[in-house]
């Protein structure tokens, strides 16, 4: 079965379609795994900060923040 | 795109090469004619499937041994991705089929080990969004992975064990193709790993970005709580 110059010309432009599509799949992932690494970053910055600010689990009146006398020192 | 995602960039002139020696570069087929052009991504994408299922058995056996969810985050990104490419696999199959048998769709064993292949994993997915509990739902999503992936070699060996109309590309004999369409075949093999493999690079990305957010979650709501009491 021989394709006729027309039909080889449908190829051509399905290959250039296709190539296009491409393009368009390229941008599409590059701006997936950016916003991907920006919100990984994002994430790991809240948990830090989060981990920061849950460490004192004791209520302040046993430890408190201000320093002084501790509770039932004389 | 940041430098330290420079392993992507490649991707372009691999796929326009792809696209090219498929599309221009090979021969048609004596019988078939351009329709043979279809084989190409088909034959790319049953790689990916192949690859992608064993990489949740292999994640979904190391969370069962290691109980580290970030095992289960990948054998949920590959199941994913995978039965995408399977969905491609059946697409490009139907049009290929109509084109060289003359119908859409027949139950012929490796057609039918293929759509059962999907649903399986299809059902393995819709399993995952059952459970909130992180490590309940891996234990779940390992066993069925496991169990799933019993139809990945019965699916490849289907055209040896029993009739079936679908042809036999590889053989023991080789090859039974035309070089340039082996070349064609092993370059769309190669493009279509490589746009797995930043599929994957996304969603593992964007996994453990929501387990880090239900951590968060977790955790401001114990905070709330020790505030309540």
């Amino acid at each position: 079965m021989t394709m006729s110059a027309v039909e080889r010309m449908y190829l051509l432009f399905l290959f250039l379609a296709y190539a296009a599509l491409m393009v368009v799949m390229f941008g599409f992932m590059g701006r997936m795994l950016r916003k991907g690494r920006d919100l990984e970053r994002e994430v790991e910055r809240l948990q830090a900060e989060l981990g920061e600010r849950a460490a004192p689990k004791a209520p302040p009146a046993v430890t408190p923040t201000v320093p002084g006398r501790e509770v039932g020192h004389s | 795109m940041t430098k330290r995602d420079w392993w992507m960039w490649p991707f372009l002139p691999v796929m326009w090469i792809a696209c090219y020696l498929n599309f221009l570069w090979s021969p048609d087929d004596a019988q078939l004619g351009p329709s043979q052009r279809i084989f190409y991504f088909h034959m790319g994408a049953a790689t990916v499937v192949l690859v992608a299922y064993t990489i949740t058995l292999v994640s979904s056996i190391a969370y069962l041994v290691t109980r580290r969810l970030s095992w289960d985050r990948w054998a949920a990104a590959s199941a994913e991705i995978g039965t995408v490419f399977t969905a491609m696999v059946l697409v490009s199959g139907i049009l290929w089929g109509r084109a060289a048998w003359g119908v859409w769709w027949t139950w012929d064993p490796r057609l039918t080990t293929t759509v059962i292949l999907w649903v399986i994993f299809a059902g393995y997915l819709l399993l995952r969004e059952w459970s909130d509990n992180p490590e309940r739902r891996a234990l779940y999503s390992a066993v069925v992975a496991i169990l799933a992936y019993v139809d990945v070699p019965i699916d490849y060996m289907a055209v040896r064990w029993w009739n079936s109309i679908h042809p036999v590309v590889i053989t023991s004999q080789g090859i039974a193709m035309a070089p340039r369409m082996i070349v064609a075949m092993f370059v769309s093999m190669a493009a279509l790993l490589y746009l797995f493999a930043i599929w994957m690079a996304i969603r593992l990305r964007l996994l453990r970005a929501e387990a880090g957010l239900a951590d968060i979650k977790n955790r401001l709501f114990l905070a709330m709580q020790e505030l309540e009491g």
